[in-house]
């Protein structure tokens, strides 16, 4: 960059604030315009200081600060809003991104990852912080595609398999090592996930899905 | 009531020869059957005296009567019996009428022609006008052996119905007949008085006005039995012979049926809304009310003197077909539920309405002048009633109040229960407040406070030198990281943020994401079937009870792979973790939380491994 990119930091957290200022110092690429310390004063400090970027604490009291970023991304169309949180919560990351927040990172990133955040920004990208959750589902049976569609776990598709061979409830408890009030509760279970009533046609479904 | 026949004497004495009539001669017996002995004239003037009715005797005007029953139906007339006794030794007799609301009776002995004694009494005569005292009309008559007794007897009832019955008693046999008579009023009178008594002490413990209508019905009742035995006469009113002509043991009827219906209505429970044959059970009531002061006020002042006891008596069959139409009317609108209540009425009412019956075909048969189809008094039947009413129906109030003083227990206790229910929630609400307020706290300020160390140390380590001096620093920032992240999953789990609009699937789904991050155990989260949305603090319950679990697989287990499942059945919803530790799951008060949400709890270990159920009721 040939002239430094200028960040405005708004954060109610006094200590926090000027740490990030503290530590954004040294950086020669970067110059701290100014500290905004209330929601309230965040547009008027971005219509005084015209900042390149805004570091966004989101969780201020009393201030919605989605509402300032949405506010100032019609207003200020130029300007990179960074949001800066302790939350590591879907619905936040999922509301900003919608919103067109440039980026997202969590407060407790190392001065690089912010560094980083900034240039990635500045270059016209999303930067979204690599430790936020992923929105994925850890299945053991990804490679089986209708247990993923049934939703059927290792233990149901044994007592399914179980039932085709006419076990009684009591044989399965015996052999699985369970009570038979589990034994009972996994046959409920897999009643609701395959839509079924009758007993006949668990041991159906067995046959035709090659579990028996 | 008939006895065995005694052998009597076939004895033909005639004064003049056109006397056809009998002399009953008197032996040593206990009770004399006088059919065909009596003779009887009607004096239509009411003005004979004794004098003239002896000379018209005489004259053979007397016209024989077939049995002892003296039946004249509705009449204004004076009404003269004749009886002629004779004896082989010297005895005491008693003669017995037994009708004790004989208007006037007029009692002659005659010996000879010459008159021995005269009785001047009657109901409209004070009581100890009596020649012996008893509820009915009694006369001693001491015989002599030499000569026969004439006895002539008036009887009178002013436009009422005449009906009465002659009997002779041997001395001894009536002394034991009175005695045994009177016994069995004193059983009754006293036991009536205790049943009274028990109701009474229910009543003022109970407050309940079933206790108190059911003491007017029998004292209604009672009434009616005093009048009609004469008792009433005897005990209660003996100087207020005028009390008699009110018709008492008719208006007592009146008196009886208000206080059956007062009474089936606080028994039943007929109330305004829920029942049409309530506005005519009332209406009813008020105009029988209505009609039992005006039918007094004319009679005190004797507008109709005439009509006035026919009137009231046929008035009184009416009323009583009408009264026991009402009641199987409101007896039928509630019979249908199978109300215990209801049925035990029925039934008694049933029964007793038996008896009601039997009295009113009694009494008809007696206005027509003819013989009853049954020959005991009506009010005896009243007696059996009131013995039913007083034992039967005295268990089925007591019976049923009980079980309403149970159900009612019933409802304050879970009343009781709901308000502590309602209380301890109060407390957990505000302890959820201080938690959430705690976390935001700890979270917001503590966290800050380390993201900023780690922005100083991040900062300091840009410097490669430092790096390579000082390697213990970038341990300090790895430190400072994992506290962060712990600080964060406490947090989450005390009160996950946007816990109230994304619900407990998707909090425990964030939970589990979070989780995988930082945890060797491979974590498999399965929802099955419509989410159901529970109340606020049940949720968060859930939710805690869920981390509870987790964190039981993460702290505690050796596990590699674990599922948690959150299913939506008809009635309730499960959560079930298993896993593949062999281990005695160490729970933090998980049986508390499980039962606050009403929950049931089933652990089962195993050699492969703990699989956990709770089973939590939809509201």
């Amino acid at each position: 960059m040939d002239t430094q990119t200028k960040i405005l930091i708004a954060d109610d957290h006094q200590l926090f604030n000027d740490g990030m200022k503290m530590m954004l110092s040294p950086e020669d690429n970067v110059q701290v315009v100014g500290q905004v310390f209330s929601g309230k004063d965040v547009p008027d400090a971005v219509n005084r200081l015209r900042p390149d970027v805004l570091l966004l604490d989101i969780n201020m009291p009393h201030t919605n600060g989605l509402d300032v970023a949405a506010q100032l991304l019609k207003q200020v169309p130029a300007l990179k809003i960074i949001v800066l949180t302790m939350y590591n919560d879907r619905k936040f990351v999922e509301d900003c991104k919608k919103m067109g927040v440039h980026g997202y990172i969590l407060k407790n990133s190392g001065v690089d990852e912010v560094i980083n955040a900034i240039e990635t920004v500045c270059a016209d990208k999303k930067y979204y912080d690599p430790k936020l959750t992923q929105t994925h589902k850890v299945n053991l049976h990804a490679d089986d595609s209708f247990m993923k569609q049934f939703q059927l776990t290792k233990r149901e598709i044994e007592i399914i398999g179980l039932v085709g061979q006419s076990f009684t409830n009591e044989e399965m408890a015996d052999k699985l090592f369970l009570s038979v009030a589990t034994v009972k509760t996994h046959r409920n279970n897999i009643n609701l996930k395959l839509g079924i009533n009758k007993p006949a046609d668990l041991v159906k479904f067995a046959v035709e899905h090659g579990l028996a | 009531m008939r006895h065995p026949v005694v052998i009597l004497l076939l004895f033909i004495v005639s004064l003049s020869g056109v006397e056809a009539q009998q002399t009953y001669r008197v032996t040593p017996a206990k009770r004399y059957v006088l059919d065909g002995f009596i003779s009887y004239f009607e004096d239509t003037t009411t003005r004979l005296s004794i004098q003239q009715i002896t000379r018209l005797h005489q004259q053979g005007r007397f016209k024989p009567l077939p049995s002892s029953l003296l039946n004249q139906g509705y009449t204004a007339s004076n009404h003269w019996i004749h009886l002629r006794l004779e004896a082989n030794t010297s005895q005491p007799v008693f003669l017995a009428l037994d009708n004790p609301r004989i208007n006037e009776l007029w009692f002659y002995q005659l010996t000879e022609n010459r008159l021995v004694r005269r009785v001047l009494t009657g109901d409209a005569q004070p009581f100890d006008s009596r020649a012996f005292p008893s509820r009915n009309w009694l006369f001693p008559i001491p015989l002599t052996a030499t000569t026969p007794t004439d006895l002539f007897i008036m009887v009178a009832k002013r436009h009422e119905v005449l009906g009465v019955r002659v009997s002779l008693w041997g001395n001894d046999a009536f002394e034991q007949h009175d005695r045994n008579d009177y016994l069995f009023w004193g059983f009754l009178t006293g036991f009536s008085l205790l049943i009274l008594l028990i109701n009474t002490i229910a009543f003022v413990a109970t407050k309940d006005r079933t206790y108190f209508w059911f003491i007017c019905l029998i004292l209604a009742i009672a009434f009616h039995i005093s009048g009609q035995s004469g008792l009433g006469f005897q005990y209660l009113w003996p100087n207020s012979p005028a009390f008699n002509r009110l018709d008492p043991q008719l208006l007592s009827g009146w008196l009886i049926m208000l206080t059956q219906l007062q009474f089936m209505q606080q028994f039943i429970g007929q109330k305004a809304g829920q029942s049409r044959a309530y506005y005519a059970v009332n209406g009813f009531k008020y105009g029988l009310t209505l009609l039992l002061v005006l039918n007094v006020v004319l009679r005190i002042v004797d507008v109709f003197p005439r009509h006035h006891f026919q009137w009231t008596f046929n008035a009184t069959l009416a009323l009583i077909l009408v009264s026991i139409g009402l009641a199987f009317w409101s007896i039928f609108e509630r019979i249908r539920q199978g109300e215990k209540v209801v049925i035990f009425y029925t039934s008694t009412f049933s029964i007793q309405l038996v008896g009601y019956l039997l009295v009113f075909f009694i009494n008809l048969a007696f206005t027509r002048g003819k013989e009853p189809l049954f020959q005991f008094d009506s009010y005896m039947l009243i007696v059996i009633n009131l013995l039913f009413d007083l034992l039967v129906l005295t268990s089925g109030i007591l019976f049923f109040w009980f079980q309403k003083y149970q159900r009612q227990n019933r409802l304050l206790l879970t009343a009781l229960h709901q308000s502590e229910q309602a209380q301890s929630q109060r407390i957990i609400d505000a302890l959820e407040i201080e938690r959430n307020r705690m976390a935001e706290d700890l979270y917001d300020d503590v966290g800050a406070m380390l993201s900023t160390a780690i922005g100083y140390v991040s900062s300091t380590l840009r410097k490669p030198d430092v790096r390579e001096r000082f390697p213990m620093l970038s341990e300090a920032r790895s430190l400072l990281d994992r506290a962060v992240e712990n600080l964060r999953t406490v947090s989450h789990n005390l009160m996950p943020k946007n816990f109230a609009q994304l619900g407990l699937a998707k909090s425990l789904a964030e939970t589990v994401d979070k989780i995988q991050h930082s945890s060797p155990v491979q974590f498999e989260y399965v929802i099955v079937g419509q989410e159901r949305r529970f109340d606020a603090a049940t949720e968060v319950q859930v939710f805690r009870i869920a981390s509870e679990l987790i964190n039981d697989i993460i702290k505690n287990s050796t596990a590699t792979q674990a599922t948690l499942q959150l299913v939506f059945n008809h009635q309730t919803l499960s959560l079930i973790t298993e896993d593949d530790s062999p281990r005695t799951p160490v729970y933090n008060n998980l049986t508390s939380k499980v039962d606050f949400v009403q929950g049931t709890l089933a652990i089962d270990t195993s050699p492969t491994g703990v699989t956990t159920i709770i089973e939590i009721p939809y509201q």
